[in-house]
């Protein structure tokens, strides 16, 4: 048996965030996780609200048990604050204004509204010019344009002859590539002059993910311009970027990262009384025993695979053996049009003040457990544009609890 | 077209309408064929995708098990590609009522349905996941069809005989003169046009009955939904049957890299009631467990229903009645003779596998009330692309199967540019050149996706939709109603990992879409 302060459950961007909370209160704990969640996919840019009013204004009006209502304005200012001074020393530093949204441009020619960003990514300043990588099929700059004037130059790169290069690569593809000195020396090649007047050198977010902050000042020096990039599809390399600058921190900071298994939380009247954790496929291993005055379940939720749906459509949290509640029927659970509001989306546990899950009458279900991120209820991440607000206000608060 | 040129319009662009104007062009006759949606966006795009060796009808409707077995013979002929002759079991448990495995037999005697008895110990080898239990096995040439591609190569031919095949075209109104039909209006997205018409065909499948409104006659018809379950692999390698009177869920159809189960049967009241409900997924699942026990822990991909135009002249308009005792016969209506209107005749019930026959049978009589002769040749007329002479590495047979006559100007855009092998679809294996040829025709995103399958895989769509969209550029209200579409199917099936997907997708095409997000 294990004896250590605090067990973090899920490594995604909650986990990963409490972890180093805790970790930075000099407390010693250990994040287990089965996989990588929904960072290689994350498309990289901070969203906290979409709708564009300030902090007070918004959680002022929202429903009582929204997560941003429960644990408050102050609360969501303060982790906003910790992201940016985590992110700086990680050296990925995010900018923006917590007050009010910025955006980038998506895939579909959309602005999509968020607090911080990755420098890289920030609004382009002056007008831009666009970078279509050839045989590139998840970001037409033709149509990324939309999201800004629509009359911008785009510059076509073309594939070669008899390489490998542009042959359908989804981003992660180009940015092993680009992480490479072929791979740089091809785009410095490319874009370094002759290109159409403008102030912003406009690609789609692979430029690299362990080079990419030699690589995106290199290409700034050989084009003399900024770069900027904007969101693209999964895989992610500004998602990869986040996750290893926060791996990073935590294993700085001493966090004790296993990855790759899985995790089951044992309660009894005082509280969770034990982690057993498995490496996963679980069938018949023996599992080892952690003790921990303290729990952080950081389990995804529904994407993240922390909740399951059942086929009777009744939720079930396979970390705690727990049923949540449901919709009475799968159909009610998700709703007519994909985007439409529905229980589904919004599942999850309650929280108090404090992150811990409440049952229904407002209790909490153990005095040691905590949740953070999409494991915690009662918002649409979809349609507010609030996720990762929420996985960080979530986070900083059961890390500074737990 | 001259004046003494016959002037017939055909409508439905399922598969019976695109069988009569590709038997029409093959007798020299240029018609018109309107559809109000795509192809196939009617049963046609929504059937089990069996070519019917005729087994299943051989007890209670030997008419219709002698059609399938003669029209699935002609088609394994000249369909050539869109057929996948994959073969069929017909197998009964222990519990199963002997007295019915005799009486079928004698059934597909008499139909002419070739039966040959298998050993279920070598029954299994061949079908490791099927029902352990078997006591009795028989093989039948039941195989798969894909109506996709059948429409596209009905539609390649006719056209190249100077058909003229609008789709997004309905007919709203007709126009008669001294108890004859002489043309029709068609409704578009410009406004309306008239079609003069020496001749009107309705093939509109379960919209049969409404279109002969428009003509002011009385087509009773039942309308029975169906649903069916895809699973994400091929659980059999061929059709694996019950032997049981036909029941819910009753049969497995391997279909190109899944798996189709099906199906229910429930009277609707119209064409468009095609929601599946929680109590058919269930029922599916639990029925499939005969077949291929543990079925109901695989992973499906999306349900989806058809509705089933079934001519019943016994019963009154509408009404209802045990649907599985009507036939699955064609039935030809002559309105000249039943209702005193010349002009119009109606093709309806009939199955996809008869289609052809449907299709003679409807031409001969139009072309007999016209005073016109000239014989049939769909029997013997192998459709475009149904063979193809080069043998070509196999990587590529897929690409070939789904593009028949297109196939060849693939290849070129993809020897003369590299780029164009980017595959857009990785689910179905789909190019970019694919796609751009394609998107010479059409440029609507459900057109190209019926067209080459694209975002028909298990990702359904997650990641690739955006990039049609992008590829053809679509405007975002057509991404956002191509992926509600992908949804209705996916939402009766939606549990385990399937949600999960699901909530993934949302979430990115949220993303993509904003702000169509915040009051979506
Ligand atoms: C596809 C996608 C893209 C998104 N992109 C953005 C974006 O660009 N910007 C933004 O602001 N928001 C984004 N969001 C919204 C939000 O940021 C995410 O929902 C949030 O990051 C989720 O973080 P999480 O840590 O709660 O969950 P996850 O990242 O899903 O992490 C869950 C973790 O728990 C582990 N786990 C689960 N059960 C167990 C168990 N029993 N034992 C051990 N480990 C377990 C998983 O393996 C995983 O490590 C996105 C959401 C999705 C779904
Ligand atoms: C659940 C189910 C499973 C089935 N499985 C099989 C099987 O495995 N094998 C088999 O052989 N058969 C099967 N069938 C039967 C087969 O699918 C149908 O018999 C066949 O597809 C009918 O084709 P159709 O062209 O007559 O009708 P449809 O395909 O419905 O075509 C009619 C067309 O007319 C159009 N239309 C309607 N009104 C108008 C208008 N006013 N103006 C213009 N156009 C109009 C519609 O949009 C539609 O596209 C199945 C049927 C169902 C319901």
């Amino acid at each position: 048996m294990v004896k250590l302060d605090s067990v973090v459950v899920g490594g995604g961007l909650a986990g990963l965030v409490a972890a180093i909370r805790v970790a930075e209160r000099g407390r010693r704990v250990c994040l287990v996780a089965e996989g990588q969640g929904m960072l290689p996919l994350f498309a990289g840019p901070l969203a906290v609200w979409g709708a564009g009013t300030g902090i007070d204004a918004m959680a002022a009006a929202l429903s009582p048990g929204h997560p941003y209502r429960v644990l408050g304005a102050a609360a969501l200012r303060a982790a906003l604050a910790f992201f940016r001074d985590l992110t700086r020393r990680a050296g990925l530093p995010y900018v923006g204004d917590a007050e009010a949204n910025g955006w980038v441009p998506t895939p579909l020619g959309r602005r999509y509204p968020c607090r911080l960003l990755p420098e890289r990514m920030a609004p382009p300043q002056g007008p831009a010019v666009l970078v279509q990588l050839p045989g590139f099929l998840d970001g037409v700059a033709r149509r990324v344009r939309a999201a800004l004037t629509g009359a911008e130059p785009v510059v076509e790169l073309e594939a070669d002859r008899g390489s490998q290069v542009g042959t359908g690569w989804d981003s992660d593809r180009w940015a092993r590539f680009l992480d490479t000195a072929p791979g740089a020396r091809w785009i410095l090649e490319r874009l370094g002059d002759r290109l159409p007047p403008g102030d912003t050198l406009l690609l789609p977010a692979v430029l690299g993910v362990e080079g990419h902050e030699a690589l995106g000042r290199a290409l700034e020096a050989a084009s003399g311009r900024q770069v900027r990039e904007w969101m693209g599809w999964p895989p992610s390399p500004p998602g990869a970027r986040l996750r290893r600058a926060l791996v990073g921190e935590a294993a700085r900071l001493g966090v004790d990262l296993r990855w790759g298994v899985r995790a089951t939380l044992s309660g009894g009247p005082h509280g969770i009384e034990g982690v057993t954790v498995v490496p996963k496929p679980a069938e018949g291993t023996r599992g080892v025993e952690l003790r921990a005055e303290t729990v952080v379940l950081a389990t995804g939720g529904l994407p993240g695979g922390g909740l399951v749906v059942e086929r009777d459509g009744s939720l079930l949290d396979r970390t705690l053996g727990r049923g949540l509640a449901g919709a009475g029927s799968r159909l009610r659970l998700f709703g007519e049009t994909p985007f439409a509001a529905a229980p589904a989306f919004a599942a999850g546990y309650p929280i108090d003040g404090r992150a811990r899950p409440v049952d229904a009458s407002g209790r909490p279900l153990y005095p040691n457990l905590f949740a953070a991120g999409r494991a915690v209820g009662g918002y649409d991440g979809d349609r507010e544009a609030s996720g990762g607000g929420v996985a960080l206000v979530t986070a900083f608060v059961a890390g500074g609890e737990a | 077209m001259s004046a003494s040129s016959p002037r017939i319009v055909v409508i439905g662009g399922g598969a019976t309408g695109l069988g009569v104007i590709w038997d029409l062009a093959l007798r020299g006759i240029r018609a018109t064929l309107v559809e109000q949606g795509d192809l196939c966006h009617g049963t046609s795009g929504r059937f089990h995708g069996l070519l019917h060796s005729g087994g299943r009808y051989a007890v209670r409707d030997p008419r219709s098990a002698e059609e399938c077995i003669r029209e699935n013979r002609v088609l394994r002929r000249v369909a050539g590609p869109a057929v996948e002759p994959v073969g069929g079991y017909f197998l009964a448990l222990p519990e199963d009522d002997p007295a019915y495995v005799r009486s079928w037999r004698a059934g597909c005697e008499a139909a002419g349905i070739p039966v040959r008895p298998v050993d279920p110990a070598e029954f299994l080898r061949r079908e490791p996941r099927a029902n352990p239990r078997v006591a009795t096995v028989f093989a039948v040439p039941d195989a798969s069809i894909d109506s996709f591609r059948l429409a596209q190569q009905l539609v390649a031919g006719a056209r190249r005989l100077g058909a003229r095949i609008l789709t997004r075209h309905r007919v709203v109104a007709a126009r008669a003169q001294g108890g004859r039909v002489v043309g029709v209006e068609v409704e578009n997205a410009q406004g309306r046009v008239t079609l003069d018409a020496d001749m009107v065909i309705n093939a509109a499948g379960p919209w049969a009955r409404r279109v002969g409104h428009v003509f002011g006659v009385e087509i009773p018809m039942v309308l029975a939904k169906g649903s069916h379950l895809i699973f994400n692999e091929r659980l059999s390698s061929a059709v694996l049957n019950r032997l049981i009177p036909p029941d819910d869920g009753d049969i497995l159809v391997p279909h190109d890299v899944t798996s189709i189960l099906a199906t229910t049967s429930l009277a609707v009241d119209e064409p468009e009631d095609v929601e599946v409900t929680e109590a058919e997924v269930a029922l599916l699942l639990e029925r499939g467990e005969a077949l291929v026990p543990g079925v109901s822990g695989r992973r499906v991909l999306r349900a989806f229903a058809g509705v089933r135009p079934l001519f019943d002249p016994e019963g009154s308009p509408g009404g209802m009645r045990d649907e599985r005792a009507i036939t699955r016969g064609l039935s030809l209506l002559d309105h000249e003779e039943r209702d005193g209107l010349g002009g119009l005749i109606s093709i309806v019930g009939g199955k996809l596998t008869t289609f052809r026959l449907m299709a003679e049978t409807a031409v001969d009589l139009a072309l007999e009330r016209m005073g016109l002769v000239a014989a049939c040749r769909t029997r013997d007329t192998p459709l475009p692309g149904a063979h193809s002479p080069d043998p070509v590495p196999l990587h590529l047979e897929r690409a070939r199967r789904r593009l028949g006559p297109l196939y060849p100007s693939v290849l070129d855009r993809l020897r003369a540019d590299p780029a164009q092998g980017a595959l857009l679809c990785e689910c179905e294996q789909v190019t970019v050149a694919e796609i751009d040829a394609r998107a010479a025709g059409s440029r609507h995103m459900s057109d190209l996706r019926r067209q080459t399958w694209c975002a028909m895989g298990p990702c359904q769509g997650t990641f690739c939709a955006h990039r049609l969209a992008g590829r053809v550029d679509a405007p975002a209200e057509e991404l956002v109603e191509f992926v509600t579409e992908r949804w209705r199917g996916q939402r009766p099936v939606l549990w385990g990992q399937q949600a999960r997907e699901a909530a993934v997708g949302r979430s990115l095409m949220a993303q993509a879409l904003w702000p169509a997000g915040a009051g979506w």
